[in-house]
């Protein structure tokens, strides 16, 4: 479903990425983990098209994207959730899941996925008159992960450590919904630093100074010596 | 000692005023808000606008005041008709403005400072434009747009007041709603907010530009309709409304569309009221040295939020 190929990405002179090449298949669970700084929010920013790769290419869904615009990537059901949820703080709570809907498609069944998605969360249907800067930061998390879901024909969610700086409690609620959104069918990515929370996942790459340290399934990565290193004590 | 009666006529006339005001200063603040640079070519679109009704409206027989080299479309069209092609003719040249100056400028270093040069030669160009094409002279509007007044006891509003005042607030009400309800507005509020996140939401930032910079300049080609209705219209007519336009979009917290309409009125009022217990000449410095007075205590005006 998203394939990248020796990606080489970036700010500016900084090259972050130094040809990561990763594979996540249709509807798969899988998951980036890595000590801070070493560019597993660049990963997503540049399979999304909010960065442009240097060299390498990205695909999605058997279609070459790289260099596309975030909205046309978004448009083909590869979605990206930024770290920190960035929501857009002076609006509403509904207008920041309208927003999420501004592709033509998905525009026209907005409505539907409104009530779809308030289904899935229903403490944010009671504050969907807040304004989001007023939230809390799991109600912020969560309505990020709602916007994401507004656009027609999600295929690939790629959330960008939706646990951070939530109580354990508000991360397991956020990991079970998640589990919830990989029912229907929708692959999804978490930029993780917790091991515990991606025990079930089909796939884990650990990232390292720009490059895939190391991938395979949870239990080969969770218990490597490597993991076990980087997450020993910290 | 003033009476209180003749405190009255300014009231109404800074009501009047500032409606046109935030009609003129809301298209600098979407600008800024949206695209972050400041248009100095605010007041040439307005200029702009107000030529091309004049253009569309004058008969040919009034040219003649002016000698023969003065052009007109000969089309007589009504001024309430020919606002409509003026008012689109200026986005479209918003939209091209964007697409060829600010485009090309906008994600280099220093974007603020380049494209307030930019828009400054703009301005400039087009005055001379004017100027080459219209002459430097002061004109008016063939006819009113309408003839006509109301009393109220003591005041007298005339019917072309009415219809500043009304078309004014009429079209800020409806750009409220636009921004607040229609697909291109909650993208040009989410752009504004989150230029990243709103990408990543499926929103083609680049035309939520060129739509909100030819919107921007849409509103300007309108107040300068409404406006030179009731003063002269020549190449320099734009100055003192954009001058007016940046105190108001300061004063009220740059890029904050209630601080815009609210600071717009303040500023007509203090207009008003200067030019009626001192001077007429002062009504402008006078709002100058408050907008200045609050940005010191306050430097990010009445309604401006701190930067993120
Ligand atoms: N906008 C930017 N401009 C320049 N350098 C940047 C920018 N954003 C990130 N970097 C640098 O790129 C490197 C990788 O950053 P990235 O955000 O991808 O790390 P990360 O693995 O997501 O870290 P974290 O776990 O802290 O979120 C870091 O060294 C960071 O300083
Ligand atoms: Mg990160």
């Amino acid at each position: 479903m998203l394939v990248l190929e020796n990606v080489r990405s970036g700010y500016g002179q900084v090259e972050v990425l130094k040809g990561v090449s990763l594979e996540i298949k249709k509807g798969e669970y899988a998951a980036i983990i890595g000590a801070n700084g070493h560019g597993k929010t660049t990963i997503l920013r540049t399979a999304s098209g909010l960065l442009r790769p240097s060299s390498g290419r990205v695909k999605f869904d058997g279609e070459d994207i790289t260099g596309m615009p975030p909205y046309k990537v978004a448009e083909k059901g590869l979605i990206h959730i930024p770290e920190g949820a960035r929501l857009f703080p002076q609006m509403t709570v509904q207008e920041n899941l309208v927003a999420g809907a501004f592709a033509k498609s998905s525009w026209r069944n907005k409505a539907k996925n409104l009530a779809r998605v308030y289904q899935l969360f229903p403490n944010i249907a009671e504050r969907k008159n807040q304004l989001a800067l007023t939230l809390s930061g799991g109600e912020r998390q969560t309505v990020a992960i709602a916007r994401g879901l507004m656009a027609e024909n999600v295929k690939l969610l790629m959330i960008d450590e939706p646990s951070a700086g939530l109580a354990p409690i508000l991360i397991d609620e956020v990991y079970e919904k998640i589990g919830e959104i990989r029912k229907t069918g929708v692959g999804v990515l978490v930029v993780e630093q917790s091991p515990k929370r991606i025990a079930d996942c089909d796939c884990i790459y650990l990232i390292e100074n720009g490059e895939v340290r190391m991938q395979g399934s949870a239990k080969e990565v969770l218990e490597s010596k490597e993991v076990m290193q980087a997450y020993l004590g910290s | 000692m003033v009476e209180t009666a003749l405190l009255l006529p300014p009231l109404l006339s800074a009501i009047i005023l500032g409606s046109l005001y935030a009609l003129m200063a809301m298209g600098l603040t979407l600008i800024y808000s949206t695209i972050r640079i400041l248009n100095f070519a605010h007041g040439a679109f307005f200029m702009a606008g107000a030529y091309i009704v004049w253009w569309l409206n004058t008969p040919e027989s009034a040219t003649r005041l002016f000698g023969t080299m003065i052009p007109v479309s000969g089309l007589q069209l009504p001024l309430f008709v020919a606002v409509i092609p003026a008012v689109i003719i200026i986005f479209g040249a918003g939209v091209v403005t964007q697409k060829a100056l600010i485009l090309p400028l906008i994600r280099k270093p220093n974007t603020l400072i380049t494209t307030l040069v930019a828009t400054l030669a703009l301005a400039t160009i087009l005055e001379s434009v004017a100027t080459v094409i219209f002459g430097g002279g002061r004109f008016s509007y063939a006819q009113e747009l309408v003839v006509g007044n109301v009393r109220f006891g003591e005041l007298i509003v005339t019917y072309v007041e009415i219809i500043q005042f009304a078309v004014a607030i009429g079209v800020l009400a409806a750009l409220y709603l636009f921004l607040k309800k229609s697909r291109i507005g909650i993208g040009m509020r989410a752009v504004a907010q989150d230029l990243d996140a709103a990408s990543l939401c499926g929103i083609n930032t680049q035309t939520v530009y060129l739509l909100t910079f030819g919107i921007g300049a849409a509103l300007a080609a309108l107040a300068g309709f409404l406006l030179t209705n009731t003063i002269f219209l020549s190449p320099s007519v734009g100055a003192t409304p954009l001058t007016i336009a940046f105190i108001v979009v300061v004063f009220g917290g740059i890029g904050s569309v209630p601080g815009t309409v609210i600071a717009s009125y303040v500023v007509a009022l203090v207009q008003q009221y200067v030019t009626l217990l001192l001077d007429p000449s002062w009504g402008l410095s006078f709002a100058f040295i408050l907008m200045i007075a609050v940005l010191i205590i306050r430097p990010r005006g009445l309604f401006g939020f701190k930067e993120t």
